[in-house]
């Protein structure tokens, strides 16, 4: 039996379990993200001291064996594509390599546009500023993008007067206007509250407990957020289930009312403004799959750009449609077959059809001689 | 806040912890628990903290009645209107499917009372504004505990006006009682004489002994919760949402299953609000002693959620007569009411009524039931305790039915992933339950090893609560 002064006693020893785990927990914040973070969501969960951008400032990630959600929130081990994953944030807080005196543009969007999935040299903003010579500034952020103040506060601290804002809008957002258009908590309590809740041992023991719940020991409970359906050539491939959901009806009417306002507050302070439609991986491969159930989103695209009279907007729906049909009868696909987001090859048929329309309209301001591509850097 | 999340565990219950005992006085230390109390509670929703704050203001109100007042009518005044506010702030916010069901009810009581079509529609208006203002003031959501401090408030009033206690005229130590965190989700339900005497010696509490006591019980109830209950619980709900696929096997694993899930989730919450109680040195009751060991109905009353079965005997069975005028009618209306007190769902209404059929039952035939072998009595108990959970846990009647029908007649059918686990934990679950001493028996004084066994088990809590689905307590939804 354990004396008063004993330190295996329940009362001395429990609490100070709880605490070394508190204490091991704010010490693996300071450490490399590769030893926490297994996946590129959870690095882009990481809290600190932002700046306005949605990642902890001056940090690299790299994964040299990635594979993407869907493949592991479903299990489905026969469709994981393993890939080298590399991003480094600035001291913003956006996955910019390093930072150039100045810019003439800035993306702003969604996971597609931060390219996580993408080796370096082939993220959106790198493929338009090799078509273009754009000097580009990522802005996008995981999920949604920046609010309009914070893009506003961002391209005062850019110290922009000209130039572009590429919007980068994925046909996912659509459904989730209200959502999109939320403050996503990086100010005050909200910051002080995701400091609270990220925890990189969570990390760690979502790895371990993740293992249990594999489907045949344990059932999955997400798996049922990834819908498995079979290409012409009989692969496999993963959908996001919210990607097979129709798009809201007063979606693109909410979206257009934001861009009109979005470019009247731009065109005050000189910018342009160009509104990339990006399709989700299941609007694009839809026709090609056999017994698909038919999304609206395609013609929710087409009424947001009608609704947009004046503001330049490339829908990249079909071209991206039409290259997968070719793509796949050459084996190739423009998405990764297990996440939700594009590969190199979709990221350049976007970019591709951004050329074809407005690349004679550009403005230069940044001067470069040869304007090396922000993601290109990445690979250094 | 879940005593189970990270936000809990290295927040709120180090702060509070803490600054407790930097306390010195009684009174701070009331004021400082309840302002915990109401912290904790409006994690869930602060608007609902006004609705205890009422709650609690008109309890202490017809404490300080019961002292001024000697007159039978102003005592008896003080009695029956608390706790129709108390009653009916539960069945307002509580019940609203019984609500709903007394607006589609117009139409049949004006047939069968004669009611005009002008009172019918009053009935209609008076229901609608009820329901509208509900979901106007809450959004449709139930304050959750409401049903614990509830009954925590009237068994106040009721044992002010019987005498059993003297009502307290500190409104600090009123509230603290109410408010007290470790209980006041889902219980147990603390009656004020059970907690007095801690409460009156609050600054006089051993910290030490508390805390060895405290974390032990604590742990003990978070390894019942999250290690067995949560994995029981991942693997028999994706069964059940499919449970028309499921074949007899399938359907008695989710049956054990969920028998020993609720066990190990509410005895766990039972023990963990013991644990936290003692280490701000409050001793709360037991709530559960080994029910599954029971030999008869009664004594499974007797050992199942034992702070809720008292509270019926004697606010409810006693008052309606008891023993001693129709036994079996007071029997099966204070079974039927209990469980109801559980939801508005004619399930729960259900589970009972058979628990009230099982007691009367067994007042009939206890002669030759307790001449059965003890094995035998255990053994049939348990299993006419399962039945029990099956009608409980199914979400109507059809599924109850099916589910029964598939456990009684052979059936094949699908089963579902993890059943081997399922079994594993149903193995262990059984062993704990059936021949392990309850939290209760323990002695909490441990050697060296099983104190670092138990830190090992906090360990495995923490990667689960950290890595794994949060889920809620089965009880904090009655």
């Amino acid at each position: 039996m354990p004396t008063r002064n004993s330190i295996l006693r329940c009362g001395y020893l429990l609490p100070r379990v709880l605490l070394l785990w508190a204490l091991f927990d704010v010490m693996l914040r300071f450490a490399p993200p590769q030893w926490y973070a297994f996946r590129v969501h959870e690095f882009a969960m990481l809290t600190g001291p932002h700046d306005i951008g949605p990642f902890r400032t001056n940090l690299t990630y790299q994964n040299s064996r990635a594979y993407g959600d869907l493949a592991s929130l479903g299990n489905c081990t026969d469709c994981r594509q393993y890939r080298p994953m590399n991003i480094h944030i600035d001291e913003r807080g956006f996955a910019n390599a390093v930072s150039s005196g100045a810019y003439d543009a800035i993306l702003v969007g969604d996971s597609f546009g931060i390219g996580a999935e993408q080796p370096g040299g082939s993220t959106l903003a790198s493929q338009i500023s090799q078509r273009t010579g754009l000097s580009i500034y990522n802005a996008c952020s995981p999920v949604r993008a920046i609010t309009r103040e914070h893009l506003m506060e961002l391209i005062d601290q850019l110290g922009m007067t000209r130039g572009t804002v590429f919007f980068e809008l994925m046909d996912w957002s659509l459904g989730y206007f209200r959502a999109a258009q939320e403050e996503p908590g990086f100010d005050g309590v909200d910051r002080w509250s995701r400091n609270v809740e990220y925890s990189p041992l969570a990390n760690v023991s979502r790895e371990l407990v993740g293992r249990l719940y594999d489907g045949q020991l344990m059932p999955n409970p997400y798996a049922t957020n990834v819908a498995r359906k079979l290409l012409p050539d009989r692969r496999p491939i993963l959908f996001q289930l919210d990607d097979l959901r129709d798009a809201t009806p007063d979606g693109p009417r909410l979206w257009a009312r934001y861009f009109i306002v979005l470019n009247r507050e731009l065109r005050q302070r000189g910018l342009r403004l160009i509104v990339i439609l990006v399709p989700s991986k299941y609007t694009v491969y839809q026709p090609l799959i056999k017994d698909a159930t038919r999304t609206n989103k395609s013609e929710a695209f087409n009424e947001l750009q009608q609704d947009l009279p004046g503001i330049p907007v490339v829908n990249t729906t079909p071209a991206l449609q039409q290259a997968a049909a070719y793509e796949l009868e050459h084996g190739n696909l423009l998405y990764w077959r297990d996440d939700t987001h594009w590969n190199a090859d979709g990221v350049r048929v976007a970019a591709d059809q951004l050329q074809v329309r407005y690349a004679s309209d550009f403005v230069r301001i940044s001067g470069a001689t040869k304007v090396t591509a922000i993601s290109e850097k990445h690979s250094r | 806040m879940l005593f189970n999340s990270r936000v809990f565990l290295f927040v709120f219950l180090p702060v509070a912890y803490f600054v407790f005992w930097k306390l010195s006085s009684k009174q701070l230390r009331y004021i400082w628990l309840t302002i915990a109390g109401y912290v904790f509670y409006s994690f869930w929703n602060y608007k609902f903290c006004a609705i205890m704050a009422f709650s609690t203001l008109v309890s202490y109100a017809a404490g300080i009645g019961f002292l001024r007042f000697q007159d039978r009518l102003r005592r008896k005044l003080c009695l029956i209107v608390p706790i129709v506010v108390d009653l009916s702030l539960l069945s307002f916010f509580k019940y609203s499917g019984i609500w709903k069901f007394a607006l589609s009810s117009g139409e049949w009581l004006t047939s069968l009372w004669g009611m005009d079509a002008a009172s019918s529609l009053l009935w209609k208006f008076h229901v609608h504004s009820l329901l509208w203002s509900r979901a106007l003031l809450e959004g449709a959501l139930l304050p959750v505990g409401i049903s614990f401090y509830t009954f925590h408030t009237i068994s106040y009033i009721v044992d002010s006006y019987r005498g059993t206690i003297k009502p307290t005229t500190n409104i600090f130590e009123f509230a603290c009682y109410v408010a007290l965190f470790p209980q006041l989700i889902a219980g147990p339900i603390v009656r004020f004489r059970q907690v007095e005497n801690d409460l009156e010696h609050l600054d006089a509490a051993d910290r030490r002994s508390g805390l060895d006591i405290g974390w032990s019980y604590f742990v003990i109830g978070l390894i019942k919760k999250v290690l067995i209950a949560d994995t029981i619980a991942a693997i028999i709900n994706p069964g059940l949402a499919s449970f028309s696929t499921l074949g007899t096997a399938g359907a008695w694993l989710c049956a054990l299953g969920y028998t020993y899930q609720i066990y190990f989730d509410f005895s766990g919450y039972s023990d963990m609000a013991v644990g936290l109680a003692h280490m701000f040195g409050i001793r709360l009751p037991q709530n559960f002693n080994s029910p599954y060991k029971a030999l008869d109905p009664s004594d499974f009353w007797r050992r199942w959620h034992i702070s809720l079965s008292t509270c019926l005997r004697d606010y409810l069975y006693i008052p309606l007569g008891g023993n001693r005028a129709s036994m079996y009618r007071n029997l099966l209306i204070t079974m039927l009411l209990g469980g109801i007190w559980h939801g508005a769902n004619w399930t729960f209404l259900a589970w009972g009524g058979y628990h009230g059929a099982l007691l009367i039952v067994y007042k009939v035939f206890h002669e030759t039931w307790d001449a059965l072998p003890t094995l035998l009595r255990r053994g049939a108990m348990f299993l006419l305790s399962v039945i029990g959970w099956v009608i409980f846990r199914a979400d109507s009647f059809a599924m109850a039915e099916q589910w029964l029908a598939k456990m009684f007649y052979p059936t094949t059918g699908y089963m579902f992933a993890g059943a081997i686990v399922l079994a594993a934990c149903i193995a262990v679950a059984a062993a704990i339950a059936h021949a392990a001493p309850n939290t209760f028996e323990m002695s909490h004084q441990w050697s060296p090893r099983a104190a670092c066994a138990l830190a090992v088990g906090l360990v495995c809590c923490l990667i689960m609560i950290s890595g794994g689905q949060r889920s809620p307590f089965l009880y904090f939804q009655f």
